[in-house]
């Protein structure tokens, strides 16, 4: 046997060893997802949440709403995450140097003034220049911070040394939280009794069409363009089945930027959010998981399947492209940085099974296709291609992912059914039929660019203009 | 690859019948519920002569509808959901026709069941409506297994016999959550009967979530004559149970506490020591100024912000103390003393 032939055996193996793994872990994903909702459902079918909304008992949340250059929606986003239903609260939203008028907006509208404030430098971030609460007892819950910029990770450490409650809740503040959103997300923390619950997670759903008054979201639509709609249906599969399986066997790695509540204690002991990487969300969840397996601690970090926070979704390639770019070099950034956990028992399915997932079918998946990709093109150029074998293969392929999207719409349409119009579901099918044509090469285009741009040392955020839910309802109206 | 397909079509197909499905019986129960808003309105307007086996009068349709499951099933919400919100006459009312129309054995049924999410809703819909009679079956699973049935059945028992209903605290080899706590507290507010002695003997519990508990009702509830039962506990190996006791001395605080407070001082955790400075600000007791300008030296700015707060509490007394602290010009201090006497100002 010639050594080609045995590299190419090896790469054949190789190849489809990875990919029934793949598909099988997708199964068990699918499984563990309709056992975890089932569990959630009935649970709360017979929890009272307002019991918390007026109870003293309630646990301390601070809201840290970091905020950049975000002048043009930030008095009605602030007015919205006021409003919110939770009677132990403070609202910390951090002015990060921006350069618009974000902050004497927020002062003229809510009658803001400097005060003395000594900040308890727990974590080392860049100078605050000043305090600001309201002179207006009713925006008692309010607290806006001007800091020096430093990206979203430093301001949202600013955020932390500032409050005084026990739960942080760490959001975007374009975002749209349900008024409940709280109650809900302080339940796991209150729930658990064996283990210390460090982190908890909300399910985000896009709100690109969305109706939106007075700041609080109406109306659910699905978006009338592809791709937001594209995204609505990989966040559906994304939080809906992923992390839902996940946080059944307490092994999730990632709470979304936009939504996740912490327990204090443990993201100081931490050292709070790493400004190293552009990833800082999943790198802050994975430390905080790593501390308490190196301690033997024990502790889950869990995630609620009820929609609770709303976002834009980007609807141009260009911002889109740019996401993802981020999100891959997130992700390669913090696996790097925990590298010592793969494959290593002394932290369990942290170690185990979360780790070589995230490095086989979350980084390099993307990876293996386009190097796929590529390696087709070259044997079809060389005659090299059994067609009839490769048609069968990919027709397999593009119908498994398809099954895939649509038992995610199925889950969604028996669980919390948003989309209740049979249209909005027809499209979402036909968007699942669509999504591998269109969407998918481009995600996957993106994140070979997030690897490119990481070799090439590049580490910026990527300029992430959004059209605002205010700027739209505006135009709606002309 | 045809069962591929087959299954994608199966699905989708699945989705549509269910969605149509789904809006039907939405449109059903809306139909129902209409119809049964007219019986509950009788039955909460319903005056029962002198004559105690008068019957609240029905419709013929409601007595029919009743077969159906999905319809018994709802009239069973609605019932507990309007027992929830009233009170008085119309509560017991709801009361009166549940028993009327044997509801009782359907959730009866559901109390049987090996399911845990069924056999909880049974023992929440019998607490609701007052079933007394099956609280032997309901206290056995005051220790059950699982959670959530556990959790229903502690609510159940309190929620049928009030504080006496606790006495599932003395068995329970369990921690009872927090969110169950919270529950209880919330249920235990509404009802008169506080036993002072059973929560002392709490106070000693095992358990350290029934001691947390027991120290939660105490400060509930301003037992004041429980201070010295309070006290020891500020000596336990946990910390969650000192910081709760240190919380529930804000309450029931007395001209012993102080001393106390400052005695163990040195071994508690910092959110402890927090909480110990900030009840002694509350105190204000004249003596505690040289404690506290003491914390003032402390190498954790935030226990240095609590001392300086503390003494801002106690008056001019206090302040001189900030003002009289030999690094009161220099940083962080200097910052601290500002914020301390600005939130005082505020």
């Amino acid at each position: 046997m010639s050594l080609t032939s045995v590299f190419s055996a090896f790469f054949e193996y190789s190849l489809w060893l990875y990919s029934i793994i793949l598909l099988l872990s997708y199964l068990l994903i699918a499984v563990f997802a309709i056992l975890e909702i089932r569990r959630y459902l009935r649970s709360a079918s017979f929890t009272d949440y307002s019991i918390l909304a007026t109870s003293p008992q309630a646990p301390g949340m601070s809201i840290l709403a970091p905020a950049y250059n975000e002048g043009a929606t930030i008095v009605e986003n602030v007015r919205s995450l006021l409003s919110i239903h939770y009677r132990n609260l403070e609202l910390i939203v951090i002015n990060d140097g921006s350069k618009d008028d974000c902050l004497q907006k927020l002062i003229d509208a809510y009658h803001l003034k400097k005060i003395d404030f000594f900040v308890k430098r727990s974590i080392t971030t860049k100078d605050v220049r000043g305090i600001y609460k309201s002179t207006n007892p009713v925006f008692h819950k309010l607290i806006v911070v001007d800091k020096v910029n430093g990206g979203k990770a430093d301001a949202l450490n600013v955020g932390i040394n500032v409050s005084s409650k026990e739960y942080i809740v760490c959001i975007d503040v374009d975002c749209i939280i349900e008024q409940d959103a709280l109650l809900k997300m302080a339940k796991p923390f209150l729930d658990s009794t064996g283990s210390r619950v460090i982190a908890s997670g909300g399910v985000v759903r896009i709100a690109n069409s969305c109706e939106i008054r007075n700041g609080r979201l109406v109306k659910v639509h699905l978006s009338d363009t592809f791709l937001p709609r594209a995204q609505t249906l990989e966040y559906i599969r994304a939080f809906l089945l992923g992390r839902m399986a996940w946080s059944r066997i307490n092994a999730l790695l990632l709470i979304s930027g936009a939504f996740g509540a912490f327990d204090k204690e443990i993201v100081i002991a931490c050292g709070g959010y790493n400004h190293a990487t552009v990833g800082e969300d999943m790198e802050l969840v994975v430390r905080m998981r790593r501390y308490m397996e190196e301690r033997n601690i024990p502790y889950k970090v869990t995630y609620i399947p009820d929609p609770l926070c709303w976002t834009e979704a980007p609807s141009s390639y260009k911002i889109l492209g740019r996401q993802r770019n981020r999100w891959t070099r997130g992700t390669i950034e913090t696996l790097g940085m925990h590298k010592k956990m793969c494959l290593n028992p002394n932290y369990h399915t942290l170690g185990i099974l979360s780790y070589p997932y995230w490095l086989l079918f979350e980084l390099m998946a993307p990876l293996v296709e386009f190097t796929g990709f590529i390696c087709m093109l070259i044997a079809a150029l060389l005659g090299y291609i059994d067609w009839a074998m490769f048609f069968s293969l990919l027709g397999f392929i593009l119908s498994f992912g398809i099954l895939y999207s649509i038992f995610a719409i199925l889950m969604e349409v028996l669980t919390y059914n948003q989309y209740n119009k049979s249209s909005d579901i027809l499209k979402l099918v036909l968007t699942a039929f669509l999504e591998p044509f269109i969407f998918h090469p481009f995600v996957v285009w993106s994140a070979i660019r997030g690897n490119i741009d990481l070799l090439r040392k590049k580490n910026s955020w990527g300029e992430m203009s959004r059209q605002g839910f205010a700027a739209k309802k505006s135009n709606a109206n002309a | 690859m045809a069962v591929m397909v087959g299954t994608l079509l199966s699905i989708t197909i699945f989705i549509l019948i269910y969605l149509v499905r789904k809006r039907n019986h939405e449109r059903k129960l809306d139909e129902w519920r209409k119809q049964l808003s007219g019986t509950l309105q009788t039955a909460i307007f319903f005056e029962s002569g002198e004559n105690t086996t008068d019957t609240i009068p029905l419709t013929f349709k409601t007595m029919r509808g009743l077969k159906h499951p999905a319809f018994r099933q709802l009239l069973i919400d609605e019932l507990v959901q309007g027992r929830k919100s009233l009170t008085g006459t119309a509560a017991t009312n709801l009361v009166l026709l549940f028993n009327q129309l044997g509801l009782s054995r359907f959730s009866l049924q559901k109390l049987n069941s090996r399911l845990w999410h069924i056999k909880a809703r049974g023992i929440q819909e019998l607490a609701i409506m007052e079933q007394r009679q099956l609280v032997k079956r309901i206290y056995r699973l005051t220790n059950a297994r699982h959670e959530l049935v556990r959790m229903e059945a502690q609510s159940a028992i309190v929620q049928l016999y009030g504080f006496e209903g606790l006495r599932f605290l003395d068995i329970i080899d369990t921690p009872i959550s927090e969110w169950q706590q919270i529950t209880l507290l919330r249920l235990l507010a509404r009802m008169p009967g506080i036993r002072p002695e059973k929560i002392a003997h709490w106070l000693s519990s095992t358990n350290d979530s029934v001691r947390i508990f027991a120290l939660k009702m105490t400060a509930e509830h301003h037992l004041h004559q429980l201070h010295d039962r309070v006290i020891p506990c500020l000596r336990h190996p946990h910390p969650s149970v000192r910081i709760q006791t240190v919380r529930c001395l804000k309450e029931v605080y007395s001209d012993a506490t102080s001393g106390a407070l400052i005695h163990v001082y040195s071994t508690q955790t910092i959110p402890c020591r927090l909480a110990i400075l900030d009840l002694l600000g509350n105190i204000g007791a004249p003596d505690n100024d040289i404690f506290l300008a003491q914390q003032l030296a402390d190498g954790d700015d935030m226990l240095k912000l609590g001392a300086a707060r503390a003494l801002i509490q106690m008056g001019d007394a206090g302040r001189r103390s900030l003002d009289e602290f030999p690094l009161s010009g220099e940083y962080p201090w200097n910052e601290i003393f500002q914020q301390a006497k600005t939130e005082q100002t505020a």
